[in-house]
């Protein structure tokens, strides 16, 4: 744990994503206005000293509506690929163990996900079951799963080939132990790494999905639906877009940052366990 | 105790147009409580193979396995259970059997967990124990795999392979492993153990030196057979393959001499398997060789008096 502290990119990262959860958990004590709050007289004002970030095309703050929309954001980005982990996860590891016609099943089914491109199978989804966060959510599920089937079962493969599989399974223990006490906590470190990579891209996902009206109500803040209420302002109040782009941008490239200096950390680590030599 | 009849395996590759490779062809063996067989042999002559289908981690094409009278090849898993404890397999990689994830600690404490019907404490005096019948220290217990040696790390090895209490431990290549140092004091402590316990041994190894000093009896194989086995065979060995063995190991430096047509075996061959580099053949031997109760030992060569 503390060797994954010393990697400069994990803690710049680590920063920015503290930061903004803060943002997101605080919105209510820290944002300056009320989001509902619409001041029609300060319609469209550029940043100053009273609103940082300016106002929107209904004089509502956009830093206020900033924070709050890092919530939404946030909120679908974790629990999108908590959920996708979990089934993604569950279904990789049980294809890999116990191979044969169950890996079959499953691997093909990962693979007709795959065979669309994701935005486009996301699209069909959420038009298929109407607009809203709950079916966003869903269709970006489906789409977010397949990765981590397919990084737990090839993880699987070789996990279950190693002796402490076959001992334990030589002195009585049952395939379900053997999944959960020696495969999983064998595997999780590329899970994790995939899955802090996945939060970002998730996140860019719904902002696109709530850019195209196929997200969250555009009463309430996101991210997204900032981006394409301002579209129509753009060359006149150019500030409606960037700061919600500028905060998806940051978000997403922390995140991927922070998945990437996670592998590096993992990875010198075992590089040393190899140094160290065994003899 | 351990009785292993006409065990036969056979290794297919392939879908379409499939290989099959004999690994292990008709090997008897039976193992008393208390005694120490080795096998020897060079690599490939089917030594894992044998010592896998010993403790059912692999099953055999044809024969059977008898573990006192009762049959243990072609059992399901459930019943097989009851005698996963009396047989264990140390094998030649020890880092490869304990989780790098967990403590040796825990590791040899699995198989109490797995079994069930112990309390904490009771565990944990088990491994304390353990650990210091294979001469470990306390320091050693809460470690990492990859914070002990190799030696440190095949002795938690053993200690967990004594946690159900075998009755029959079959050690492939072991000690092979490790260094000359090291290898001397775990043979020791295995037979320490042995003595005390009076655990069959299974000694599989292809180093002679180590064979001849441990074993009551030593089993010679060649090409998945069984070429000569009985006692002293060091010391006066009967088959040609035994002899070139020793030679070899003898006179590493020194060029073996071969017959000329160095090769395999032609299709449909069914004489002795070891023709083809054999010094002393003859015509005979192209005949189908059986093992043959010669003074007090077996051999599968017909000349051998």
């Amino acid at each position: 744990m503390i060797e994954i502290l010393k990697n400069r990119q994990i803690i710049l990262s680590l920063i920015i994503l503290g930061g903004l959860i803060f943002m997101a958990v605080f919105a209510g004590v820290l944002a300056p206005y009320d989001y509902k709050e619409k001041d029609l007289q300060n319609r469209q004002q550029p940043p100053s000293s009273d609103h940082l970030f300016g106002t929107d095309h209904l004089g509502r703050d956009i830093l206020t509506m900033v924070m709050y929309g890092a919530r939404a954001s946030l909120f679908v980005g974790f629990a999108v690929v908590s959920v996708s982990l979990a089934i993604g996860v569950t279904l990789g590891v049980l294809a890999g163990y116990y191979g044969g016609w169950l890996d079959e099943i499953i691997m093909r089914l990962t693979d007709s996900f795959l065979a669309f491109p994701s935005m486009f199978l996301a699209l069909a989804i959420t038009a298929f079951l109407g607009q809203g966060m709950e079916n966003m959510m869903l269709a970006l599920i489906a789409v977010e799963w397949t990765v981590f089937a397919r990084v737990a079962r090839g993880s699987t493969l070789d996990v279950k080939t190693k002796g402490y599989v076959r001992a334990s399974r030589w002195v009585g223990a049952s395939n379900s132990y053997v999944m959960i006490k020696h495969v999983l906590p064998n595997i999780i470190s590329p899970v994790l790494i995939m899955a802090s990579i996945g939060i970002g891209n998730v996140i860019l996902a719904a902002a696109g999905l709530s850019f195209l009206g196929f997200g969250v109500q555009p009463s309430t803040p996101e991210w997204g639906s900032m981006l394409n209420a301002g579209r129509t302002y753009f060359s006149t109040a150019p500030w409606l877009m960037f700061f919600p782009g500028l905060l998806i941008m940051m978000t997403v490239l922390a995140f991927n940052y922070f998945g990437d200096g996670l592998r590096d950390a993992l990875d010198q680590k075992m590089k040393n366990l190899e140094l160290e030599g065994r003899f | 105790m351990l009785k292993a009849e006409n065990l036969r395996c056979v290794y297919t590759s392939g879908l379409i147009k499939t290989v099959k490779k004999t690994a292990v062809c008709g090997v008897d063996l039976e193992i008393c409580p208390g005694e120490t067989v080795a096998i020897v042999g060079e690599s490939g002559c089917g030594k894992s193979t044998l010592a896998k289908m010993l403790v059912q981690q692999l099953e055999p094409t044809s024969g059977e396995v008898f573990f006192d009278g009762t049959k243990l090849t072609g059992m399901n898993w459930k019943n097989l259970r009851k005698f996963m404890g009396k047989i264990q397999l140390i094998p030649q990689n020890p880092d490869d059997v304990v989780d790098p994830r967990w403590t040796v600690e825990r590791s040899v404490a699995e198989p109490f967990v797995i079994c069930g019907g112990f309390s904490r404490e009771e565990i944990s005096a088990n491994v304390a124990a353990l650990f210091e019948e294979v001469g470990l220290s306390a320091e050693h217990r809460p470690r990492y795999p990859h914070e002990l040696s190799g030696g440190e790390l095949q002795r938690v090895v053993i200690a967990r392979a004594l946690t159900l209490k075998p009755e029959l431990l079959v050690c492939d290549e072991a000690t092979s492993m490790l260094d000359v140092s090291v290898q001397a004091f775990i043979v020791t402590m295995l037979k320490e153990i042995q003595k005390k316990r009076g655990l069959g041994l299974v000694f599989i190894t292809h180093d002679l030196e180590a064979a001849k000093a441990v074993s009551d009896r030593v089993l010679v194989m060649y090409a998945g057979e069984i070429v000569e086995e009985g006692k002293d065979v060091f010391d006066r060995p009967l088959h040609p393959y035994t002899r070139a063995l020793m030679d070899a190991v003898q006179y590493a430096s020194l060029e073996v001499v071969l017959p000329e047509d160095v090769g395999p075996l032609p299709d449909g061959f069914s004489g002795c398997s070891y023709y083809k580099l054999c010094r002393e053949r003859t015509e005979a031997c192209k005949e189908s060789q059986k093992l043959r109760n010669v003074s007090e030992r077996l051999v599968r060569c017909w000349k051998a008096k």
